[in-house]
């Protein structure tokens, strides 16, 4: 009996401790569920078929504002945007889950906050439908990033189509400025990086007989290989200084005018651009000009050289012996004559009247060296005169002004060719230089005939010529000093002389360095 | 007697000149065109020589290269009688070796005759 | 507020039965959350004082416990804070909303309401080793369901609690801005069984 009682013991002991552990495992169960719960930090709650919310977790609270005991027993509709938690709900009763799907959610605030739900179907072993699981994703964040993402997109897209309008405007400008270059009447090199070609336009093409795409991203070295290019690189290889308006001849029928402008980007030389314009219709009208008038000088000179020298013998009784009433007469013929080639030397020289007037292109220059060049051209003819020439050079440093380097010249040439003719052989001409602060001086002094004073008045008026150095000079238009004051003023400077009659004449000109010509240019 | 060749194609003026200078004493020689003229220099070999510049044939500008050329005629002098009156073609003319360069139109004969004496002195 | 007399002290220890952990751990979790570990160190001082200290913080959910400490456990609230009638339903009614045992069983429950009938009485059960929770009937049309509890003679106060957590239960299952719960018959007042009757709207 005992035994029985104690097996009965052992037997209820055993039971005993085996609930305990059952215990103790379900202790460790509920712990272990509400963790997992607790701590998720993605808040979810359980909605029943019928749509209250039967369980949620301490995310949920969180978000929803709501505390536990109030939100459970809550129909969700009233938590969440009720049409899409329906359509949530009946896609999850429908497929089992739905993921990612957008949903607002109100808090106790009555704050909206978008987020993306994903819910998942409970069932019973029986396949009864308990409700589902939602696990709301806080898109807030998201949908702030996507906001400005949207926002830059936008942005960007109207930074691209202002880059598209302003490429537009930039191709349109392109295609402008190709068609212009295309079709440009002057001829068009483009000289890039390294001096190699990087445009050349049809116009070019035809002058040197060449297509462009044979010559693009040839170095000028390359280029003067091409036969027909060679003058064209000679000058530009060759030429110091800037190249403006020189002539280059290519071909018989075709002289090119060519000009060479740096290309700058930002103070910065990246290429050049040779402008070539065709003067070969002006250079022949000069030619023909040039022609015409020696054309013209002769033929009509002939005759009237025949009538003058009949004329002059008939007067010197070369032809016989004339009666007073004839000379008369003979010597009025004589004097119109003599009007008459002197109209033809007035209406020959009238194509030059113009000269001198405008300077075309002025350049700091010294002014010594072209005054030395004038002087050693005339030695020759001072020799054959037996006139000495002297070149006094100011000791100081030649000085600078802005000159238009061939008429300066010219205007030199005029005043030492002037001193030279109208001076008797063994006379002598001085030429010197002097730098005054503002100008400088060059004085060309002869011992020559001199100037009458009651002629000094229109020395430097058209067609003057002072009556006694008519018979002397060889040729002599009036027009000289007329031309050489023209292009002294043209440069700013001034001319002026002395002169005694018998003594000599001295004829001064001075020209202002570079300073005060470009104020006398900004008074203009 | 100084022997003056007149280079000249004009009849009239060419008659004109010579009648002064054989007035004036001198002996003539004519030659109607540049060849003729060239070899009348390098034959005759005149004490002065005076050339027009347009001439049938070779130019009187030809005629002074060819004289300058020659060392037995290069030192005959030569003054230029033309009615060219380019700045150009005097200084052509001068370079060539004139020793002058008279415009027809601009001196009378008797003008003429001056500055060949003063050449030939 | 006059004490528990300690004759109903003994009494309510001497009723046969047993109750899972998880009726006192609603009084434990409604105590902190309201009055915090202060208002549950009260309570406990309370229940010392009765005789019967318990630690709240350790008991076993699913664990099995005498049920006259069930009724203790709130006459000792219902002493310390001088909670009214309302407030002991109002724990009740909060007891569905933590109780994990209820949440097992709305798993199962709250997708039909009238599997609720067919499985209120597992609820019971699962509660207590006393007692039979009988659906009577449950009227949708009409709404309301009635249930009865029979062989359960354990405090008043009792009584009061339930109608709270029977409303609660009710809340979970059906949809309804109002449910109450009354109490149409009563052991304590001479009638057989509780008998409860749930209106919704």
């Amino acid at each position: 009996m005992a035994v029985a009682k104690g097996k009965k013991e052992r037997i209820r002991r055993g039971e005993e401790d085996k609930v305990s552990i059952l215990l103790e495992d379900l202790a460790s169960l509920e712990s272990y569920a509400r963790d997992l719960f607790s701590f998720l930090p993605l808040p979810v709650c359980l909605i029943s078929a019928i749509g209250i919310i039967l369980d949620a977790n301490p995310s949920f609270e969180e978000l929803s504002g709501y505390r536990l005991e109030e939100i459970i027993g809550k129909p969700a509709e009233e938590v969440f945007d009720k049409g899409r938690l329906g359509e949530i709900s009946k896609q999850t009763l429908e497929k089992g889950f739905v993921r990612a799907e957008e949903l607002s959610i109100f808090t106790k605030n009555k704050k909206e906050i978008l987020g993306s739900a994903s819910a998942t179907l409970r069932k019973t072993e029986e396949g009864e439908i308990v409700g589902y699981f939602l696990g709301f994703f806080n898109l807030a964040g998201i949908k702030k990033r996507e906001k400005e993402l949207r926002e830059t997109q936008v942005a960007l897209a109207n930074i691209l189509e202002d880059v598209e309008e302003a490429r537009a405007k930039a191709e349109e400008e392109k295609n402008k400025t190709g068609a212009i270059i295309i079709n440009l009447t002057d001829g068009i090199l483009v000289f890039g990086e390294e001096d190699k070609l990087s445009l050349m336009n049809p116009l070019a093409e035809k002058f040197f007989d060449i297509k462009a795409r044979d010559l693009i991203d040839r170095p000028i070295s390359e280029l003067s290989t091409f036969p027909t290019l060679k003058p064209l690189i000679k000058v530009l290889t060759e030429e110091v200084g800037e190249i403006f308006r020189k002539e280059v001849s290519l071909k018989k029928d075709l002289t090119l005018e060519m000009s060479a402008v740096p290309v700058l980007r930002k103070k910065e030389r990246i290429g050049n651009l040779i402008i070539l314009h065709d003067i070969t219709r002006e250079k022949l009208v000069e030619k023909m000009k040039t022609e015409f008038v020696s054309l013209a000088a002769h033929q009509l000179r002939t005759p009237l050289s025949a009538i003058k020298w009949t004329l002059k013998m008939l007067l010197d009784g070369d032809l016989g012996k004339i009666t007073e009433e004839q000379r008369d007469f003979i010597t009025k013929t004589y004097q119109s004559n003599e009007r008459m080639i002197t109209l033809i030397n007035n209406l020959l020289d009238i194509t030059r009247i113009e000269e001198g007037r405008y300077i075309y292109k002025p350049a700091l220059t010294e002014f010594e060296p072209i005054v030395q060049f004038v002087v050693d051209s005339c030695k020759g003819e001072a020799e054959r005169k037996k006139i000495k020439i002297e070149f006094r050079k100011p000791k100081k440093k030649s000085r600078r002004a802005m000159l238009d380097i061939e008429k300066i010249r010219l205007a030199v040439e005029n005043l030492l060719d002037n001193a030279i003719k109208y001076t008797q052989a063994g006379g002598r001409v001085i030429v010197s230089l002097k730098n005054t602060p503002k100008e400088i001086e060059l004085s060309v002094k002869d011992s020559g005939v001199g100037i009458p004073k009651d002629q000094q008045g229109r020395v430097f008026a058209k067609f003057f010529r002072g009556a006694n150095v008519i018979r002397m000079a060889t040729e002599g238009t009036g027009l000289g000093l007329f031309i050489t004051k023209n292009i002294i003023e043209a440069h700013g400077g001034r001319i002026w002389f002395e002169s005694e009659e018998g003594k000599g004449t001295t004829f001064y000109l001075a020209l202002p360095i570079k300073e005060e010509f470009e104020g006398f240019l900004r008074e203009f | 007697m100084k022997k003056i060749l007149i280079v000249e194609d004009d009849k009239f003026l060419r008659e004109l000149i010579v009648q002064k200078l054989i007035k004036e004493g001198y002996e003539t020689s004519e030659a109607i065109d540049g060849e003729q003229g060239i070899k009348k220099v390098k034959e005759e070999k005149p004490d002065l020589v005076l050339l027009d510049l347009i001439l049938p044939g070779i130019d009187g500008f030809e005629v002074l290269s060819q004289k300058k050329e020659d060392p037995n005629i290069a030192k005959i002098p030569v003054i230029v009688l033309s009615n060219l009156g380019q700045k150009e073609d005097v200084e052509r003319g001068l370079k060539l070796g004139a020793v002058d360069y008279l415009i027809k139109a601009h001196f009378t004969p008797g003008e003429i005759i001056e500055k060949i004496k003063n050449v030939l002195k | 507020m006059k004490g528990i007399a300690k004759e109903e002290v003994q009494k309510l220890m001497e009723v046969k039965g047993e109750t899972r952990g998880v009726t006192l751990t609603i009084d434990r979790d409604y105590i902190l959350k309201n009055k915090g570990e202060e208002g549950l160190k009260k309570v406990e001082e309370e229940l010392g004082e009765l005789g019967y200290p318990i630690k709240y913080k350790e008991i076993e959910t699913f664990g099995y416990y005498p049920v006259g400490l069930r009724a203790l456990s709130l006459l000792a609230i219902k002493k310390v804070f001088d909670f009214d009638d309302k407030k002991i339903e109002e724990i009740g009614f909060f007891g569905t909303r933590v109780s994990l045992v209820a949440k097992f069983f709305i798993k199962y429950i709250s997708s039909v309401p009238k599997v609720f009938l067919r499985e209120g009485q597992k609820i019971w059960r699962k509660h207590w080793t006393i007692g039979r929770l009988v659906p009577i009937e449950f009227n949708k049309e009409k709404k309301y369901a009635v249930l009865q509890l029979k062989d359960f003679n354990l405090h008043p106060i009792y009584c009061i609690f339930l109608r709270g957590y029977m409303s609660g239960l009710f809340s979970l299952i059906i949809k309804s801005p109002q449910i109450t719960c009354q109490e149409r018959k009563c052991p304590f007042k001479g009638d057989e069984y509780h008998e409860y009757l749930i209106k919704w709207q």
